[in-house]
């Protein structure tokens, strides 16, 4: 079809697929639509078609499995439009038979079971990760004083709170840490454990890894036996939004930090499934 | 795309609306299959546009409880039942987000036993799963096709449910080049539902 040949409803298309017309356009475009337009009819098909690609490359990840068993029970008890119940956060099991578990997503199941448990029972985080690795079993407690401060608090209680794990790669295999961070103040706290004291003309480096590069989020040093064992620092991302961050990683560097990181990297750790 | 692929991808489409007109008749067994099926697309996504797991097993409840109870609304001259499917989900997780409830930071958690019902899983479904690993694939491969702003463009209305001219004032670019990236974006994006002979 010429452009010229594009009736003006066509542009609304779009955006109508997307939720985004205002209510007076939104009612004009569906009585057009109910006048029995062909052409826009065509068009939304294909652009529904279109969208629903996009989730397919995130990773496909199964819920927990308690949670079609509930749905199962709601449409047996015949109730209309029941209330979604929730479920019990302990025993997520995904099916690892049809899809492996992706490890970002724990992130995100982590996040949630901690908000949780940091609401409930304080700053004491135990054995929460026991599912994702021997590595995380050595969990360290948040350190008081830190998790007392009133910024770290902000960020634990946020409501959309990400936890990211960074694990250790050659020369510090068994160090590991993460990142909890609230993505809509960009507020951060990086943990680390079992990371090398740093050289007296080095600091370490954190990068935030985007589709296009990583970009300096500050240096740190680890000096003290206390810090080798727990390190605590409170960082702000401010370098993007949530959707460009594809991961975390932290470099040995220069004094003063580096614009590039070097290889090494001593501590890594994904946002999102691979793409 | 392949051929073989899209075949097969247009097969389930067709066992889709088969399982939807069962669905009609309330076959619980059917609803049970559809869910098998894109459950496992579908909770990424709530997940990936509400964050919380929690509202992610909401969402996905909600989505296949609307299914059983309104399969009748389902317009079968806009698209085939799965991106009907997701885009219930997609447009609950967005609605959610912008939702007042959803900003509230205190909230109880209610547990609850679940049952155990029997696997209804079969080996036609088993297959289904895999074919929609196999196309995600694709659409993997084919979104290289994109610009990076295109992408990002397309990932921000989709995700983060932002109006062309919020893209356009985050991005600081003109409008018209936000809506340009996009409408090429999607002509890209659908170019993976065609078969390369008939592909623009
Ligand atoms: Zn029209």
């Amino acid at each position: 079809m010429k452009p010229e040949e594009r009736h003006t409803h066509l542009e609304l298309c779009i955006p109508y697929v997307f939720g985004r017309l205002n209510p007076g356009n939104r009612k004009q475009f569906e009585t057009h639509l109910g006048s029995g337009c062909a052409e826009c009819s065509k068009e939304l098909a294909q652009l529904y078609e279109a969208m629903a690609l996009l989730p397919l490359t995130i990773h496909q990840q199964q819920p927990p499995q308690q949670l079609k068993g509930i749905l199962m029970q709601r449409i047996g008890s015949g109730k209309e439009a029941p209330e979604p119940v929730r479920i019990r956060t302990e025993q997520r099991m995904p099916d690892a038979a049809v899809s492996p578990p992706q490890r970002p997503w724990f992130g995100y199941a982590i996040a949630f079971v901690l908000l949780v448990i940091i609401v409930a029972l304080g700053i004491y985080v135990n054995d929460l990760f026991r599912t994702v690795g021997a590595q995380e079993q050595t969990i360290v407690e948040l350190r008081t004083e830190l998790a007392h401060s009133a910024e770290v608090e902000k960020i634990l209680q946020a409501r959309r709170v990400e936890i990211v794990l960074l694990n250790g790669y050659e020369p510090s295999s068994t160090a590991f840490g993460r990142i909890i961070w609230d993505p809509l103040t960009k507020n951060a706290v990086i943990q680390v454990s079992g990371l090398p004291a740093t050289p007296d003309d080095k600091v370490y480096q954190l990068w935030v890894v985007k589709r296009d590069g990583p970009v300096n989020a500050g240096v740190f040093t680890v000096t003290s036996e206390k810090d080798r064992k727990n390190f605590f620092e409170l960082v702000s991302l401010t370098v993007g939004e949530r959707y460009e961050f594809e991961g975390f990683m932290v470099t040995l560097e220069s004094k003063g930090g580096a614009a590039q990181p070097t290889e090494p990297k001593y501590l890594m750790g994904t946002t999102k499934a691979q793409q | 795309m392949l051929p073989a692929l899209l075949s097969q991808r247009n097969e389930q489409n067709k066992q889709d609306a088969d399982l939807l007109k069962r669905i009609q008749r309330r076959d619980q067994q059917a609803l049970a299959l559809l869910y098998d099926r894109y459950s496992p697309v579908l909770y990424p996504l709530a997940l990936r546009i509400v964050v919380s797991t929690e509202e992610a097993e909401n969402l996905v409840q909600e989505v296949f409880l609307h299914v059983w109870e309104k399969s009748n609304g389902y317009p079968a001259d806009r698209g085939s039942v799965y991106s009907w499917i997701v885009a219930l989900c997609r447009n609950r997780a967005i609605d959610r987000l912008r939702s007042k409830e959803f900003k509230k930071k205190s909230r109880e958690v209610e547990t609850k036993e679940a049952q155990i019902v029997a696997d209804l899983s079969m080996d036609t479904n088993t297959r289904a799963i895999l074919v929609m690993k196999g196309y995600a694939e694709s659409v993997r491969a084919a979104l290289k096709n994109l610009s990076k702003l295109e992408v990002k463009i397309l990932e921000m209305s989709y995700y983060e449910g932002h109006s062309q001219s919020e893209i356009a004032r985050i991005l600081r670019m003109p409008l018209g080049t936000v809506k340009t990236k996009m409408r090429k974006g999607i002509q890209k994006l659908r170019a993976v539902t065609r078969r390369e002979d008939e592909a623009a």
